[in-house]
């Protein structure tokens, strides 16, 4: 069970173009950086691991259990979830309710108990609000007295925030990044980077991602997955991945 | 609690009765009033939400309403039941109040698609006609009790909810709405072709309800007054669309009204949030035609005859019209629509010509002015469960 | 007998498949369904019945002129009649809706069309009741051994194979139809490389607007009585015809009323006390494609952008 994540010759094609070329990767516990130039396959992957895309071929194993065929919507309930590049939050709900869809999964209650058990409604609600809160509190405080804003009134860095927060909300054991940081000044940046850190150390959660800045990638990953062309060219640290010439040809350009 | 929280408590209190009484009163005028009286009526009513809302007026008075919510539903309810009582004179306006509320049950129903997940679905009539002719059926071929039969609406339906929901669950937007066109059409065509469901001559002689070993259809008489028929007909419309409004309202605020938005939004953030896209598109189909099953069961024990006509395209039109103009998903809202497009209509018989010409250009001047609707949906706030 | 359904079902296609067109045109430039394109076409064979029976051009023209040329000059005239219906409703139902969400235009069309439709129901004389359609083309065989093939028949697919030739024509050859077709296929790459996206909509309108003129023309020829409400029916069918062929495809628009047009002729001719279900033949045909192969006979599958 050491192994998080497997994918054995994950493969999709688009209409002949092999997006994912039989890449094979394992993650255990630990922050994995994906890494390559644009249209390398890195967003597929992550849309492949979490259910948005079938795999043309090859297979994902997630904690021991062979996740190839389920539906996006089960593999966020055994446990992975997600962001996306360009922050998709429900723009016409609110804060609290953006937050309370990342819990849906781990809500118990049925159709009909919300018509006919009211009382065990509330109850649920009232436990949840509170988590969705306490996450998000986490992240910034502010946020906690903007819940019943709409995401529309929200500035980019904390939707960002909210999106990650959202992820977290329902205790994922992994969590797939897809460029958080992307259209955010440095200062923003570093303090996304941050609050991931110090989630990292307090949950040990583990993640895989996404990112085009270096400099966020050295601080957070401990091991780096570099794509292209939808294939791996290297792996391993930082350090050994940017000395690695293949590397630097195809992404580094130096 | 602030000094505004205070006032608007204790004002609240005599306030926001008041305001479902002069609101029945406009009601009133409407219904027994010419068509013109009735359009002023709309108009006042909607200058009184949008220059409401610009001033904060309208939040004021959701909260009032909230914050003495039991007075004010201890007035509203009074106020349902002396209201038929008042136009007893009339059995004409009686009997626009439960066609009133019949549609308004279709369009809570038609809310689930349209309004919470954004998807158009252009059959609630052929749902509520299978409603209707179920319970038609069941009483009338096989001689069984008008309540049976609307619960073989509600079981039927809720089957045909998840019959026609499976193309819907492929498809969205145009495609979908195709799909639900080609349902409303092919149940006309296949009702109008089977002889044993009466054919173009619909179903005459269909049984009235009956409650305690009396039916419904029998005058009533209280304190000396003497109560058209349509007023026990009224009570059982009414009693079953509050529940329904509460049911939709329950939902609403759940999960799964949440999952439906978040499904209108955008479909592949739903299912990455664990929500089962099948299951819970299915839910808002069968929900939905079983509220239209229900309503079609009280019209065809009401009007005691049926045709094809009545659940027409047409029809769905109609009742697609009332939940835009009162306002998508909002219970509230689209339940107001689905009454003062039923007045309006009613007015309107003079001018049959006109109907359809009517109904089209309110559908397009709602989407051009106030796509929102009348009472426009409100953001979901949660209270009590707030810490303090 | 199948001689005679066959050749039916291809007159029933052709009088499907050029509003099938107008819809894939539209639904091309817009990804929008236009709903209202039925009721625009039925609009136009009402033009036609004005010109000809109550304005009494024709006849003016007829003196001037040989049967020809009063025909064409007469259905040119509705044709840009129905064109300039086609800018209007672009602006009155379909402009105000961009970049909003999608039911929106859905449902104006589709009112925009039942105001159409009542319109003429209220305002034209009579215009409840069914018309007769002027007979201008000639009822006679073209060539005595084979029935079925007369005069108007034979016009009327002549006139829809030139006008899809011409439509061929124009898309592929002329720069404005080169245009019609990049934003057809990638609208912000079709902005950048610095086409006028507004004018190509224009444009499509004039030209969808323009063959729903014809359409109208051929639709009242074939049927020789003509109701307000049938674009309705024809909304539906071309719609479901260019679903079938695949939405946005000029070419699969023909193929799918064509397919419609078989489905619902053959199931009226050879299905006993089919008749009554040929409507739904149809639709069951919609039905399957949506379910089985939404992309249609043509069409290409996109993959969802995520």
């Amino acid at each position: 069970m050491d192994t998080l994540l497997k994918t054995k010759d994950l493969t999709i094609n688009f209409g002949g173009l092999l997006a994912v070329n039989k890449v094979n990767c394992e993650m255990n516990n630990e922050v994995l950086g994906l890494i390559g130039p644009n249209g390398s396959g890195k967003t597929t992957f992550l849309n492949l691991i979490s259910g948005i895309y079938n795999a043309t071929d090859g297979e994902i194993e997630f904690q021991g259990r062979n996740i190839t065929k389920l539906q996006a919507s089960d593999i966020r309930s055994i446990g992975i979830a997600r962001t996306f590049q360009t922050n998709r939050l429900c723009l016409k709900l609110t804060v609290l309710d953006n937050m309370l869809l990342g819990l849906f999964s781990k809500q118990q209650i049925r159709w009909w108990e919300t018509i006919f058990n009211q009382k065990k409604h509330h109850l649920e609600l009232r436990v949840n609000i509170d988590k969705c809160l306490h996450v998000l509190s986490y992240f910034n405080e502010e946020l906690v007295e903007q819940k019943y804003e709409l995401i529309d009134t929200i500035p980019l860095i904390d939707r960002r925030r909210i999106e990650i927060a959202r992820a977290l909300v329902s205790d994922p054991a992994l969590l797939l990044l897809d460029e958080p940081t992307a259209g955010l000044n440095p200062q923003e940046t570093h303090s996304i980077v941050e609050d991931l850190k110090k989630i990292r150390e307090k949950t040990g959660i583990s993640m895989i991602f996404i990112e085009h800045d270096m400099g966020v990638i050295s601080t957070i990953a401990d091991r780096v997955v570099v794509l292209n062309a939808g294939q791996i060219i290297a792996e391993g640290s930082f350090a050994e991945v940017s000395k690695n010439e293949e590397v630097r040809s195809a992404y580094l350009g130096s | 609690m602030t000094d505004r929280q205070t006032h608007l408590q204790n004002t609240g209190k005599f306030v926001a009765p008041l305001g479902v009484l002069i609101f029945f009163a406009a009601m009133a005028l409407a219904i027994t009033m010419n068509l013109w009286t009735t359009l002023a009526v709309v108009v006042v009513l909607t200058a009184l939400l949008i220059f409401g809302e610009k001033r904060g007026f309208v939040e004021t008075a959701y909260k009032m309403v909230e914050k003495n919510y039991k007075i004010t539903v201890a007035v509203f309810v009074a106020a349902l039941l002396l209201f038929p009582i008042a136009l007893r004179g009339n059995s004409y306006f009686l009997h626009i109040l439960v066609i009133a509320g019949i549609y308004a049950m279709v369009a809570l129903g038609l809310n689930f698609q349209i309004g919470s997940m954004g998807q158009v679905n252009f059959a609630p009539a052929a749902m509520f006609g299978i409603g209707a002719y179920t319970s038609a059926m069941v009483s009338v071929h096989y001689g069984a009790s008008p309540w049976l039969g609307m619960i073989a609406a509600v079981i039927v339906t809720a089957g045909m909810g998840v019959v026609f929901g499976f193309p819907a669950l492929k498809t969205r937007g145009f495609y979908f709405s195709l799909v639900t066109i080609a349902v409303q059409t092919i149940f006309v065509l296949l009702v109008v072709n089977t002889d044993w469901l009466g054919g173009p001559n619909g179903i005459p002689g269909i049984p009235a309800f009956s409650l305690f070993g009396r039916s419904l259809k029998q005058t009533g008489n209280l304190f000396g007054m003497l109560l058209p028929y349509q007023i026990n007909y009224i009570y059982l419309t009414f009693f079953l669309l509050i529940l329904l409004i509460i049911v939709a309202r329950r939902l609403y605020t759940s999960r799964f009204g949440l999952a439906w938005n978040a499904i209108e939004e955008d479909e592949i953030v739903a299912a990455t949030q664990g929500i089962n896209l099948t299951k819970l598109k299915l839910l808002s189909f069968s929900i939905g035609s079983v509220f239209a099953g229900i309503a079609g069961s009280i019209y065809a024990h009401y009007t005691s005859f049926i045709g094809t006509e009545d659940f027409d395209f047409n029809k769905s039109l109609i009742l697609i019209c009332m939940v835009l103009l009162g306002g998508m998903d909002n219970p509230v809202g689209v339940t107001l629509g689905a009454v003062l497009l039923t007045v309006i209509d009613e007015k309107l018989r003079v001018f049959a010509d006109y109907r359809m010409l009517m109904y089209s250009v309110i559908l397009i001047v709602v989407l051009v002015v106030r796509a929102q609707g009348l009472l426009p949906k409100r953001n979901r706030t949660y209270p009590g469960t707030e810490e303090g | 007998m199948l001689y005679a359904q066959i050749i039916n079902a291809v007159m029933l296609g052709c009088t499907y498949s050029l509003v099938a067109i107008g819809f894939s045109l539209f639904f091309g430039v817009l990804d929008t369904v236009v709903f209202c394109t039925g009721d625009v076409a039925i609009f136009s064979s009402f033009s036609v019945v004005l010109l000809v029976q109550i304005t009494a051009l024709y006849a003016l023209l007829i003196g001037l002129f040989n049967p020809f040329f009063s025909i064409l000059i007469t259905v040119l005239l509705a044709a840009v009649i129905t064109a300039a219906l086609m800018v209007i409703m672009y602006q009155l139902v379909i402009k105000p809706f961009e970049n909003k969400s999608s039911l929106m235009p859905l449902l104006s069309t589709i009112a925009a069309g039942i105001a159409l439709r009542e319109l003429i129901g209220i305002f034209f004389p009579q215009g409840r009741n069914p018309r007769s359609f002027p007979e201008l083309l000639s009822m006679e065989r073209i060539f005595e051994a084979l029935p079925g093939i007369s005069w108007r028949n034979g016009i009327i697919i002549l006139a829809t194979i030139l006008i899809v030739a011409l439509l061929h024509w124009f898309i592929n050859k002329t720069k404005i139809g080169l245009s019609i077709q990049a934003v057809s296929q990638n609208r912000e790459a079709a902005t950048m490389v610095g086409i006028n996206r507004n004018l190509v909509i224009y444009v499509t309108f004039i030209v969808g607007g323009l063959i729903l003129g014809f359409s109208g023309f051929l639709i009242g020829s074939y049927y020789s009585v003509i109701r307000f409400d049938l674009g309705a029916s024809f909304g539906l069918k071309g719609f479901s015809a260019a679903v079938v062929g695949g939405l946005g495809n000029l070419y699969g628009a023909i193929v799918g009323s064509m397919l419609i047009a078989f489905a619902e002729v053959f199931v009226s001719a050879y299905i006993p006390g089919g008749t009554a279900y040929a409507g739904i033949a149809a639709f069951v045909l919609v039905l399957l494609f949506i379910l089985f192969k939404p992309e249609g006979v043509l069409g290409s599958r996109s993959i969802e952008k995520v």
